[in-house]
């Protein structure tokens, strides 16, 4: 064997470790849910048993469709808004001159490095005067001004959409909406598709803020509803691990559809320095 | 009549109508924004000079909530920035080099399919925190967890470890969660910064007839300075901020401390954490802003200090 087919080995093989290392509690949560939680405990279960159908049986007769009904409108809802104004703040940046151009957008750039979480309490007594809390609200407005998604389309849009396109459409009297409709909107579907994706993750994998804004069982997310139930009911933990393992699936479906722009985006900003 | 004057006030009058409409189109952002979160950061300067408990009125008390905020014995303030301290010096190193590591083996040559690694390793990321959470409590509990079961018949432990009831062993059980969760996340930014290196580089090493090891030393590191900055940087910020993880360790399936406050001896408080319990459980709104505020402060200023520190260097490879 040459000395390269060694080394080539030699990486794949560390590589494998560490893909195993990043499956493993996946696999041990999948199986872990099609099993009686009395049979967890008796030791390492490797295969996959029998009562997967049980489980999913016990979950669907409590909240747990309720949860994942709120989770889903709640992202769709919070992603749909992010990008509209994400993209309508990219468009104006990028495409017009305004006076105070330059300290907005240094203002998006720094508010992209504060952490908002330290506001927390101010904005739970903001959302009670507003007669918000125990509402969707919260989890859905507030969200959709995205410092990153402002950045993100503004960086896109300067690097994509030529300005003369935009100028000739305006000249043949085409209104204002009708060009960021037809014409901005048709050339970003990258960045939305990026935008769209880490939003969705943000909102569905949010724990903090749906704790300290619901607190009626019939609001809860999946997040918050699954959690509730595991420091409340502690008996039936193979039941509760089938609803995270359910929880988990459209992420990894999601994430997979969308792989390769959603890298591009994460990264982008970073890489430049 | 046409004159040049005319067709110049017109010019200006479409400039200023578009700039107008760029006005229009950045306006629901900075509306959203300033309403739900610069709103709330400023009147938390207001409520942290105040006693209030939620419902009523907030009662002025000038600096008292400040003065306990920055006193030792009487908050948990100093605490729970230590505990940070110590988790971020447990891992951040290992969670800067081992990706580094591994991404430069992903990026190499002898590797033909490198996305199916990176697709793979990078989805811990993206898993809700409550199931990681859930999850470890599982993995890691004392009498039952998988991760005892294993250690013992393997032989390498003879009695269980009891994980999550130690303070020393809690905070490794959070390091590995970190670990765990962000190592495919660094090595996308690692990878992103490697695919922006110019071929040639390393060609011209090549020539010169560069090891591996120089060319790693050399070229690759220098360039991925912006990266490595942007890790460091958000990697502490993010640690300050850590809130999901350790408390939902200690929310977990089987472990028995429900309701109690950062772990075995708040051996894994973290700010955020004290002031969700300051809050939302002792109803101190007043102290829990001024703990809110006092982090913001921490953050900026160790925020600000890496950047003048990292940059330092000089700009190499930007």
């Amino acid at each position: 064997m040459k000395k390269t087919q060694i080394y080539r080995l030699l990486i794949i093989l560390t590589l494998l470790v560490f893909v195993i290392v990043a499956l493993a509690p996946f696999y041990i949560m999948i199986v872990m849910s099609t099993y009686v939680t009395e049979d967890l405990f008796r030791g390492i279960v490797l295969l996959p048993g029998k009562f997967g159908l049980q489980n999913l049986t016990t979950i669907l007769k409590g909240n747990f469709l309720l949860y994942y009904r709120n989770s889903i409108y709640i992202a769709v809802l919070a992603v749909l808004g992010n990008v509209l104004v994400s993209s309508m703040a990219g468009y104006g940046f990028s495409k017009f001159d305004f006076k105070w151009k330059k300290p907005l957008f240094t203002f998006v750039l720094v508010s992209m490095m504060i952490p908002t979480q330290v506001g927390l309490v101010a904005f739970v007594v903001q959302m009670r005067y507003l007669g918000w809390l125990n509402s969707h609200l919260p989890l859905i407005i507030p969200p959709m001004a995205s410092s990153f998604g402002v950045f993100w389309m503004t960086q896109f849009m300067n690097g994509t959409i030529p300005r003369e396109v935009i100028e000739s459409a305006r000249v043949e009297g085409c209104s204002e909406g009708r060009v960021y409709a037809q014409i901005v909107i048709p050339y970003t579907k990258p960045a939305i598709i990026t935008l769209g994706l880490l939003a969705f993750f943000g909102s569905w994998n949010s724990y903090l803020l749906p704790l300290v804004i619901l607190n009626k069982a019939k609001l809860y997310t999946l997040p918050l509803g699954v959690s509730m139930l595991a420091a409340i009911f502690r008996t039936d933990i193979a039941a509760q691990i089938m609803a995270l393992a359910i929880g988990t699936i459209p992420l990894i479906i999601l994430y997979l559809a969308g792989s390769k722009w959603f890298m591009r985006g994460l990264t982008a900003g970073a890489v430049k320095g | 009549v046409h004159t040049g004057f005319e067709e110049e006030e017109a010019h200006v009058g479409v400039q200023q109508k578009l700039a107008r409409r760029g006005y229009l189109f950045i306006l629901p952002y900075f509306a959203l924004f300033g309403f739900f979160s610069l709103f709330p950061m400023l009147y938390s300067i207001y409520l942290s000079l105040t006693k209030y408990n939620g419902i009523g009125t907030p009662e002025f008390i000038g600096l008292q909530n400040f003065a306990r905020l920055i006193s030792a014995s009487s908050s948990f303030f100093y605490l729970s920035l230590g505990n940070i301290f110590t988790l971020l010096l447990m891992y951040l190193p290992l969670l800067l080099v081992l990706p580094l590591l591994l991404a430069t083996f992903i990026n190499s040559k002898l590797i033909r399919r490198k996305s199916p690694y990176q697709l793979a390793i990078f989805i811990p990321y993206i898993t809700t925190p409550v199931a990681v959470g859930l999850l470890f409590s599982l993995l890691f509990d004392w009498t039952t967890g998988t991760v005892n079961t294993a250690l013992q018949s393997l032989g390498i432990i003879t009695t269980q470890i009891n994980w999550l009831g130690e303070p020393f062993t809690s905070r490794i059980v959070v390091c590995i969660m970190l670990l765990w969760k962000y190592f495919g996340y660094c090595i996308t930014f690692y990878l992103a910064g490697m695919a922006n290196i110019p071929d040639e580089r390393y060609e011209a090493a090549d020539m010169d007839g560069a090891s591996a090891f120089q060319k790693f030393f050399y070229i690759t590191i220098p360039h991925l300075r912006p990266v490595l900055t942007f890790l460091l940087v958000t990697g502490i910020i993010g640690g300050l901020q850590l809130f999901d993880e350790p408390k939902l360790l200690f929310t977990g399936l089987t472990y028995a401390s429900v309701g109690g406050m950062g772990g075995p001896k708040r051996a894994i408080l973290t700010p955020i954490w004290y002031l969700w319990y300051l809050a939302f459980n002792d109803l101190n709104y007043g102290f829990g802003a001024a703990v809110g505020l006092g982090l913001f402060v921490v953050i900026t200023v160790i925020a600000l200090s890496t950047f003048k520190l990292v940059n330092r260097g000089g700009t190499q490879g930007e």
